[in-house]
Formats: structure tokens, C-alpha cells, sequence
């Protein structure tokens, strides 16, 4: 009786949450996984069913091609400088967790991730600019020679890793430092009295002992860098000014597919292979995870 | 050799200055950009660029406030990540509770079904969304932008967790056994108990909202109906040569979100370190 | 080999000061045992000797010179601790052979100082598997091991016991005593348990808020402790304390409620003391001598029975050797001989030695 009350209640209480879920994310991931195999222009009422020709046509496709490139290059890039640097900078902010500055240092490191996008990518964009930016003062300062960052399709995949970069460093750090807070402090001190110094416990400790947080924010970095689309929107203008084109990212070709070129099907073809991708790196995450625990 | 203790003193300063130069290199960016909002249109030509402005003026800020929609997209901009906060802190704190307390088969193939979506981006499926936004004509409306966030998968884990944490199952059955409705229980035990996890999760939303980009930028065409990020994204191609007056915008919004961030710096943080720490 | 000296050791964390100018010298190969309830700041101690801790004042000498300034990794010795400490990602045979590593030893040295140390050990056979594959027994080896493939001049042990269950640890006991017989290097190990102490070490330290209350050999703390307080610490169960009158030129001490003890080598003092009587030294008597106690309690355990008694109402527990069917409300009489009688100045609490 109270038992069949109970459940009722938790049927009530969970549905308008169930219902909004299943109409606002199950149902458009379902027809995302539908329409990548129809052609649909956007205006006609009539879907044509065509299997898998949306996914053989973007293989074959060079702007797919190159914004799929473009997308992994930033998404590993970016993955290649925040692991090591955000490792490194949680291990000294931990170290000097007792200085009155550990606060600032945490808030300081941490602003980046939190501020807006397109301002933060406003304030690099200047800073790269090719004329009148303060990066190529110093290089000029410093006597080399000035580079067109924002103009070279290298250069600018290079700045745009520079700006994702700074911005997930601040959310490495502080996974790490959760993650050095959680280690047992007591391993360090017996590491000390083996001789270790601090670079070495920092070698031989913390760099195994923290390997599942670097599983988890190797993770997390490359499935939002494989969603870059704001950064690159706002850096890499084209000449004309036409934002994003200069450096294709995945998430601009899905949408200039859908919106521009009115090819619904094709763009969400490219949805689902943006999904494979996650789900792939998701599930070598579980698996090197277990690989460790199994021994 | 000095004493272990001035060692370490020396060391510890020496570590000091080093990680005070990193954060200010990681500042400087927003730095100068404030800084750019203070110059006039002449002086951002000059050559070497100045780091500080040398005649700064508040004329720019006077012009994108007056000239310009900021202020509107400033206003969709919290309307929709309030509207946001709301509606993910109630469906997370309800389904969290119920998932984490009443153990039954249907509940937990539903908690399932949420899990599985969890670790798709939001990317994957929005394009498929905004037609069903545009089925119910609400392009153009915080209401139509509301619907990308409405439900947290990560919310109700975090809830989901705390409650089975913090709130032993004594506590409920007791409440149940002095005769308090199940609702009552929710309203008067389980959230204020929730307090903390809520408070991180409502900021966590709040910023989420606040800094999302690619959603509002398909749904809100309209110039009068951007958010603050599609605004000035939009800026940037539309008045490109102005770049004093894009910095002053620029930082107009970003100060504010700043030092709100700032102040609820521990919410935050205790929301974004739950993610972390469920591997 | 060496020994530890330690003179006038101070130590404050902020505000607080944990360690107020500590002395004692422990000589060569002694198993030294540092004792005291929490926060008295043995712990503190063998973190400065380790040197986990900086020293806010005073002088720790190893082998006689000071190791104030000398890096841990350099002061020779070795730690054991209570969680153990045990590097989770590293088999046990790179537990115990990290420090070597470090040291750029051979691969083959390194194999034979940790096979060594493993057979002294008995957990050869463990050597390939990780810590959380072994039980709490096998990791507290480990955990030696590891100290002992370092050939150190001091072990240190903090609380390495405490974490076992009861019957593991009367086995490690005497386990961790043939080691430092077979061993031969000074010791210092710190625990709470006064039982532990007495049985393993040569010199016990018992500590309290800071200070050192006494060194000394294990049954000296017991027959002549220097107050109250390490009368009461060391001894379980522990010493019984009673206030007491007594009169000058009278043989006779006074409890609070009028009963008397007949003490004849006190009849000089005057005034008021503190009496500590243990409870394994008190004895039946006849009704007509003694002093009369309430039983509250009793525990047969076959070879003894423990009395929960009352005298003017304080408690006080009595420990006999043989059978004694008491019921609870009954009163009995007790005695003890004068000579297993500790009298303590009722203000400081130092024992009044006649």
C-alpha cells in the first residue's frame, strides 16, 4: 500500500523532468541519427530516404574533410598543451596551498574558463591582430618579423589552440587540484624520507597516481574541442570579414550545411559522425580506466 | 648553506613570483581589452600599440550603450540564463531525488535513458531542435532559446549524488512514519538539506546559459533578439573597423560577469570539481 | 647505528605550541618507545627526527652530529607509517626498492636488497602483487620492508599497529621485536597503547601536553612512577586515585568518608595527598581490617575477576587473581600492602617518595 503510494508519487514527481528530456534531447538525438539518412532541403515537405549516400558523399567532400582535420588539429592540439601545463600549475598552486595568494592564484587561473567567449576572443583577436597587434610589436620589438596570424590558415589553427588552450587550462587546474587534495598525503612523505625530491615525487606520485583525472580531462578537453565553433567564428574571418571561414571547425560546416546550402540530412550526417567521435573517445576512456583497475 | 627554514622561505618566494607572472599573462588578455575600451579610435592605430590608454575616455562606453542594442542583449542575455537557471534547478532537484530514493524498475530505466543522453554535446543534436522550435514558432524568443536548456543530464547526477550521500533513508521514513506527505517531504527535508549542491548547480547553469553560443546564434536572427555573445559576435563583423568601441562593449559585459563569478567563486567551484570527481 | 639525542625540542604550528622544550637521549640500538594520549605530541616528535616538519627551536642530533638542517633523504633513517604509506601504483617489490632506485642503484642490486629484506620479512611470494591486493598484515610487512631494504641508522615507527585487528597485532608485536633483535638499529616508535610500549621497548617516554613526564625502563614506570599522571597511564587497568588526609605522628591516612589505612612509613607527612592503589595489588580481608567498597560490578573471566566497586562514592576498579562471587550492592572489605602504595602531592601530582 505505501509501497504502491511511493511509487506513484515518484512517477508524478519524475515525469514533467522525463517528458521535457524526452522532447528536448532524446527525440531531436533520434531524429538527428533519422535525418542523417534522408535528403532534405529544408523547404520541401518530402524527405527522401538514401541510406548511407550522406555519409559516403562527405568522405569525399573536401570541405567536410578539411573542417574535420581543422576540428581534430584544435581538438588535440589544445588537449597536448592543457594536460601537462594544468598539471604542472595545480602542482605548485597545491604546493603553496598555505600562501595568502593561493585564493588569486585559483581565481586567476580559473577567470578564463568562465569569461564569455566571444569577449575573450575579441581581447586575443586584437592581441594577434597583424597590424597593430601587441603580439607582433614584441616580435618586432624583439627583432624578428611581424607574421600574419589571423590571415595564415597554419597560423590561425595555431592561435585558435593558443585560445582554447587558455581556456580550459583554468577547469584542468582545478580538476587537478581536487585531485591532489584527494591524494594521501602521506605517500609524499614517505616518498620524501625514500629521497625523492619534489620534481621526482612529482614524476614518480603524482603524474600515475592522478592518471585517472588525466584520463578525465583528456576527455572532457577533446570532446569540447571537437564543439569549437565560437572561437574560430570570431578569430578566423575571412578577408571579406565573413566570420569562421578561414578555419573551417565541424560545427560551421554542420551549420552552414543545414542553413546556407538547405541540406538538413547531409549536415546531421556530419552530426552523427561529431557523435561517433565522442563516443569513441569516451569509451577509450573507460577502457584504459579499467585496464588500470584490472591488475 | 642557510638554515632548511630560509631555504624553503626563498623557494617558496621564488615560486611565489613565478605563478604571480603566469596569472597575470593569463589576465592580460582581458586586461587589455579593458584597457582598449578607454581609447579613443585614434590611438588604437597608433603603432607600437599602447598597453594603457593614453587620453582614456569614456566615449566609447557612451556610444554602445546609446548606439547600440547592448543594453537589450545585455537584458535577453539574463532573462534567458535566469529562465535557464530556474527550470534546470527544479527538473535536477526533482528527478535527482527521486532517482537517488526511490528505487524502482521504472525509475531506473529512466535514470538510464538520462545517462546514456548525458554525454552527447548539445551540438550533436540542435539542428534537429530548432525546427522543433520553429514548429512552434518561438525563433526569435527567449521562450524558443529556453528550450536548448531546460534539463541538466550533469544537474541531476550532481543532485542525484548529494542526495544519496547526504540524506539517509532513516530521515525520510521517519518523516513518512509522523505522517508528512511525500511533496512535504521534498519541500521541507530534502531541499533544504540540498542547499549547497543547489546553490552550485544554479550557478553552474546560470554561466552555462550565460556563455552559450552556438544555440542562440541559429535561433536568434533577429538583431533586436540577440544575446549578449551573438550581439557581439555580430559586432565584431558588422562594425569591424571600430575596434575601441567593440572592446568597450566587450567589456562592459564581461566585467560584470566577472565579478559575479568572482563572488560566487565557491559554488562554482564545488560544482565543476563534482564533475571531476565522478570518475 | 647511532643514537638519537634530542635537546630542548620545540615545536609551535601558528599559535599553538605542541612540543614545549622536549630532552631525552636514547643510546645506540635501543628500542625506544614513545607514549602518551593524542595530541601530546609524540607523533610531532619522530615527524621532526624524520624531518616532515620544520624545528622551531632546540637541537635533534643523529650519530652526534645535529641534523637540524639536514635533509631528510640524508638524516639515515626510515619511516613506517600507521596507514603505511604504501605507493598504490607500484608492485611491492618497487615499494621497497623505490629508494635504491632513487639512489641509481643497479637493477640487479636493487632486486637483491628487496629479496633480502622480503625473506627476513616472509612476503617473498607477494613481490610481483600491488597493496591493495594484500591484506592489512601483509602491507604492514611491506610497509617494514620497505624501511629495512634502506639499512637506515633509526627506524621510526608511527603507530604502525593500529590498524590491525587485536590478535594480528600480539603476533607483529613480538614479530616487530625479534626484527630489531635481529636487526640491532636504534628504534623509536611511537604508539598510544601503553600495553605496546611496555612489551617492545627498552626506554619508554611517556609524554603528555608537550612535556615529557618521564623516561625510563618499562617496569620502572610501573613501580616507580614519577606522578600521578604516568601512574595512571602506564598499568591497565589503571591505577585507582583517592583523596587522603593525614595527621603528622600518626600512622594513619584518611579517606574523604572516615576510613582509614594504616601506612607506617608515611607518619611523618602532613596534610592533604593524592593515594594511587592499582587494582591488581588490592586484596581481600577479614571484615575488622581494611576498608570497606561497594561492589558495582563484577567480571569472572576464569583466570581473574575484575571488581566495579565504589568507595565514598568514586569509583575504583579491583583486579584479583583468583574466583570471587560478589553481588552487586554487597560491600567487602580490601586492603594493600603499604609498600604498593603511591602517595601523590594532591596540587602537582609528583609522587612523594619516603
Amino acid at each position: 500500500m505505501q509501497r504502491r503510494r511511493k511509487f506513484w508519487f515518484a512517477i508524478a514527481a519524475i515525469l514533467p523532468t522525463f517528458l521535457i528530456f524526452g522532447w528536448v534531447r532524446m527525440y531531436p538525438i533520434a531524429e538527428t541519427l533519422r535525418l542523417s539518412m534522408f535528403e532534405w532541403n529544408l523547404l520541401s515537405k518530402n524527405k527522401l530516404f538514401v541510406g548511407f549516400s550522406n555519409f559516403r558523399e562527405l568522405f569525399g567532400d573536401d570541405q567536410f574533410l578539411d573542417a574535420l582535420t581543422n576540428t581534430a588539429i584544435i581538438a588535440f592540439g589544445a588537449m597536448a598543451v592543457t594536460i601537462p601545463a594544468s598539471m604542472i600549475l595545480a602542482a605548485v598552486i597545491y604546493h603553496r596551498t598555505k600562501s595568502r595568494f593561493a585564493g588569486f592564484y585559483e581565481t586567476a587561473v580559473f577567470i578564463p574558463h568562465v569569461v564569455s567567449l566571444v569577449p575573450a576572443a575579441m581581447a586575443w583577436k586584437w592581441i594577434f591582430d597583424a597590424k597593430l597587434g601587441p603580439l607582433n610589436a614584441v616580435i618586432v620589438g624583439l627583432g624578428g618579423e611581424a607574421q600574419p596570424w589571423l590571415f595564415d590558415p597554419v597560423l590561425s589553427v595555431v592561435c585558435i589552440i593558443v585560445l582554447v588552450s587558455w581556456q580550459t587550462l583554468g577547469y584542468g587546474v582545478l580538476i587537478y587540484l581536487v585531485g591532489f587534495r584527494n591524494l594521501p598525503k602521506s605517500v609524499y612523505e614517505a616518498a620524501k624520507l625514500d629521497g625523492a625530491s619534489g620534481i621526482q615525487s612529482f614524476i614518480f606520485m603524482s603524474v600515475p597516481l592522478l592518471k585517472p583525472i588525466t584520463l578525465y580531462v583528456s576527455v572532457v578537453t577533446l570532446i569540447s574541442g571537437f564543439n569549437v565553433y565560437a572561437q574560430a567564428y570570431v578569430l578566423a574571418s575571412d578577408t571579406q570579414g565573413a566570420p569562421g571561414r578561414l578555419v573551417r571547425v565541424l560545427v560551421l560546416d554542420m551549420l552552414e550545411n543545414s542553413f546556407q546550402n538547405f541540406r538538413v540530412g547531409y549536415a546531421a550526417a556530419e552530426a552523427v559522425i561529431l557523435l561517433t567521435v565522442v563516443l569513441l573517445l569516451t569509451i577509450v576512456q573507460f577502457g584504459l580506466l579499467r585496464q588500470k583497475g584490472g591488475k | 648553506m642557510g638554515s632548511a627554514k630560509a631555504r624553503t622561505r626563498r623557494n617558496n618566494a621564488i615560486i611565489d613570483v613565478l605563478l604571480f607572472s603566469i596569472c597575470l599573462v593569463l589576465l592580460l588578455p582581458l586586461i587589455l581589452l579593458i584597457a582598449n575600451g578607454f581609447k579613443t579610435p585614434a590611438e588604437m592605430l597608433t603603432w607600437p600599440p599602447s598597453i594603457l590608454p593614453q587620453n582614456p575616455t569614456l566615449e566609447n562606453f557612451r556610444t554602445v550603450f546609446t548606439e547600440t542594442p547592448l543594453l537589450r542583449w545585455i537584458f535577453n542575455s539574463l532573462a534567458f540564463a535566469i529562465l535557464s537557471m530556474i527550470a534546470i534547478v527544479v527538473t535536477s532537484a526533482l528527478a535527482g531525488y527521486i532517482i537517488g530514493k526511490f528505487p524502482f524498475r521504472t525509475i531506473n530505466i529512466i535514470f538510464i535513458l538520462f545517462l546514456t543522453t548525458a554525454i552527447i554535446p548539445f551540438e550533436v543534436y540542435m539542428i534537429p531542435l530548432y525546427f522543433q522550435v520553429k514548429a512552434l514558432g518561438a525563433l526569435n524568443s527567449i521562450g524558443g532559446l529556453l528550450i536548448g536548456y531546460l534539463v541538466m543530464s550533469f544537474g541531476i547526477f550532481l543532485i542525484r549524488q548529494n542526495v544519496i550521500a547526504s540524506i539517509p533513508d532513516e530521515l525520510l521514513e521517519a518523516a513518512r512514519i509522523d505522517g508528512a506527505g511525500e511533496f512535504w517531504i521534498f519541500w521541507h527535508i530534502v531541499v533544504p538539506l540540498l542547499k549547497g549542491p543547489l546553490a552550485a548547480l544554479a550557478v553552474l547553469a546560470f554561466f552555462q546559459a550565460w556563455t552559450t553560443f552556438a544555440w542562440p546564434i541559429i535561433v536568434m536572427t533577429r538583431k533586436t533578439s540577440f544575446t549578449i555573445e551573438v550581439g557581439l559576435a555580430n559586432f565584431q563583423s558588422a562594425y569591424t573597423i571600430e575596434l575601441s568601441l567593440l572592446s568597450a562593449a566587450s567589456a562592459a559585459v564581461m566585467v560584470p560577469s566577472t565579478l559575479a563569478f568572482i563572488l560566487l567563486r565557491r559554488h562554482f567551484v564545488e560544482g565543476i570539481s563534482a564533475s571531476g570527481l565522478k570518475e | 647505528m647511532a643514537s638519537v639525542e634530542i635537546k630542548n625540542l620545540q615545536k609551535s604550528f601558528g599559535q599553538v605550541k605542541a612540543l614545549h622544550g622536549i630532552s631525552f637521549a636514547i643510546p645506540d640500538g635501543a628500542f625506544v618507545a614513545l607514549v602518551g594520549p593524542s595530541g601530546c605530541g609524540k607523533s610531532t616528535i619522530l615527524r621532526l627526527i624524520a624531518g616532515l616538519e620544520e624545528i622551531s627551536g632546540g637541537e635533534i642530533l643523529i650519530g652526534g652530529s645535529v641534523i637540524n638542517d639536514v635533509e631528510s633523504k640524508n638524516r639515515d633513517i626510515a619511516m613506517v607509517f600507521q596507514n603505511y604509506a604504501l605507493y598504490p601504483h607500484m608492485t611491492v617489490a618497487q615499494n621497497m626498492g623505490f629508494s635504491l632506485r632513487l639512489l641509481k642503484k643497479s637493477k640487479p642490486e636493487i632486486m637483491k636488497a628487496v629479496k633480502e629484506a622480503a625473506d627476513i620479512l616472509g612476503i617473498g611470494e607477494f613481490l610481483d602483487r600491488y597493496p591493495k591486493q594484500l591484506s592489512g598484515g601483509q602491507r604492514q610487512r611491506v610497509a617494514m620492508g620497505r624501511a629495512i631494504v634502506r639499512q637506515p641508522q633509526v627506524f621510526l615507527f608511527d603507530e604502525p599497529l593500529s590498524n590491525l585487528d587485536a590478535k594480528l597485532r600480539v603476533q607483529m608485536r613480538a614479530e616487530l621485536k625479534a626484527l630489531h633483535r635481529r636487526l640491532g638499529a636504534t628504534t623509536i616508535y611511537v604508539t598510544h597503547d601503553q600495553i605496546e610500549a611496555m612489551t617492545m621497548a627498552d626506554i619508554v617516554v611517556v609524554m603528555r601536553d608537550g612535556v615529557v613526564e618521564q623516561v625510563g625502563r618499562p617496569l620502572d614506570l610501573y613501580d616507580a612512577p614519577n606522578n600521578a599522571f604516568v601512574a595512571g597511564f602506564i598499568g591497565s587497568p589503571a591505577m585507582n586515585f583517592f583523596q587522603v588526609t593525614t595527621k603528622a605522628n600518626s600512622d594513619e591516612v584518611v579517606f574523604d568518608d572516615g576510613q582509614k589505612l594504616v601506612l607506617p612509613s608515611y607518619v611523618e607527612l602532613d596534610g592533604a595527598f593524592k593515594i594511587g592503589m592499582r587494582p591488581e595489588h588490592l586484596v581481600q580481608c577479614p571484615e575488622s581490617s581494611g576498608f570497606q567498597v561497594s561492589i558495582v560490578a563484577s567480571e569472572q573471566t576464569g583466570s581473574e575477576t575484575l571488581l566495579q566497586a565504589e568507595l565514598n562514592n568514586q569509583d575504583m576498579t579491583i583486579l584479583l587473581r583468583e574466583r570471587f562471587d560478589a553481588a552487586p550492592g554487597i560491600s567487602h572489605n580490601f586492603t594493600i600492602d603499604p609498600a604498593l602504595v603511591h602517595l601523590f602531592d594532591s596540587e602537582s601530582g609528583a609522587r612523594i617518595v619516603i
